[in-house]
């Protein structure tokens, strides 16, 4: 039985160089991405985008399956993306969200979702289901209703508060900083005391961010911490 | 070739992806290339097909995911290299 929520997200600027029309460059399309994958994304009206929704897909995806398996490596094809049923990826005239979609890594399962902007993808995952679970596991399962918060800044955007000392080790840049800083904004929504974003030495290496408190991870909630060009983002999950 | 030769084909390499330019001013083996330059995730993998192309080797997953620092790159390469004996 599971006693937490997974999730993950990952945002791509859709501005960064090398974004645009990287669906041309195929060593890069078949170093990253499946046969399939790569029939879909040149299917596509508008390939760049499905490009980097599918691989927006794939971080987040890792994300969480480096926070529950050691020794987890970025093999981007292992990371296989279902097909994206909403037709979303056919235009980039506003902001959309979609329905969720599968990506499986071995015998995990889990569903994003996108928001597409004109100017950035910002992908939001979670843990679906384990090979060994018969029933899929949703957000609304196993302790009861979950929320799922998430936000997205660009660098004009001022961003309150401060991070404990504890956060500020986790520190590398400013934008993993205002990432921390946007996480907590969504953070206060629950109102827990005390509450950190901190990376936890593991056997093997550091942990990916979790929330904790008193240096031990807080049960029921999960965060993930994403940022590339102009823009940070965030996602939580907590109780209802 | 020896490290020195490969360290600064390395750097020239990853020279046009780095974000941050104040941390590559000083590039050391020990510069952490996403964190430290700002490279982000996407840009390691042009990276990696530029070593493939520069150094005329194969880069597998597994190699490619240990290639955190400038170091590691340097060492993959020197490793992938070395005449077989």
């Amino acid at each position: 039985m599971h006693t937490r929520t997974w999730i993950g997200n990952d945002i791509v600027d859709l501005g960064e160089p090398g974004v645009a029309g990287k669906e041309l460059d195929l060593r890069f399309m078949e170093r990253v991405f499946t046969p399939e994958e790569r029939r879909r994304i040149l299917d596509a009206a508008a390939p760049t985008l499905a490009l980097w929704r599918t691989w927006s897909a794939k971080e987040t995806a890792f994300k969480i399956a480096s926070k529950l398996r050691e020794g987890v490596i970025f093999a981007h094809r292992r990371f296989e993306v279902g097909p994206d049923r909403t037709g979303d990826s056919d235009g980039a005239t506003g902001l959309t969200a979609g329905n969720w979609v599968s990506v499986w890594f071995e015998d995990l399962e889990v569903q994003v979702r996108w928001e597409t902007a004109l100017d950035y993808i910002h992908c939001i995952g979670r843990l679906a289901r384990r090979g060994s679970d018969l029933a899929p596991i949703g957000l609304e399962a196993p302790r009861g209703p979950r929320r799922l918060l998430a936000g997205i800044v660009s660098n004009g955007q001022g961003l309150g508060g401060a991070l404990t000392s504890a956060e500020r080790a986790s520190v590398h840049s400013t934008a993993s900083e205002r990432a921390r800083l946007l996480a907590r904004e969504l953070m206060a929504r629950w109102d827990v005391q005390g509450a950190e974003i901190v990376r936890m030495w593991r056997a093997w290496r550091w942990s990916p961010p979790v929330i904790a408190r008193e240096g031990e991870p807080l049960a029921g909630f999960d965060v993930s911490l994403s940022h590339d060009g102009r823009f940070v983002a965030a996602a939580l999950v907590g109780p209802a | 070739m020896d490290n020195a030769a490969a360290f600064e084909k390395v750097v020239g390499i990853i020279k046009p992806f780095v974000k941050n330019q104040e941390a590559f001013a000083k590039p050391s083996e020990g510069t952490r290339i996403i964190e430290d330059l700002g490279v982000n995730s996407a840009r390691l993998v042009d990276i990696i097909l530029a070593f493939e192309d520069e150094f005329g080797i194969e880069v597998d997953d597994e190699s490619a995911d240990k290639v955190r620092t400038l170091g590691d790159a340097v060492q993959m390469i020197q490793r992938k290299t070395a005449p077989a004996h």
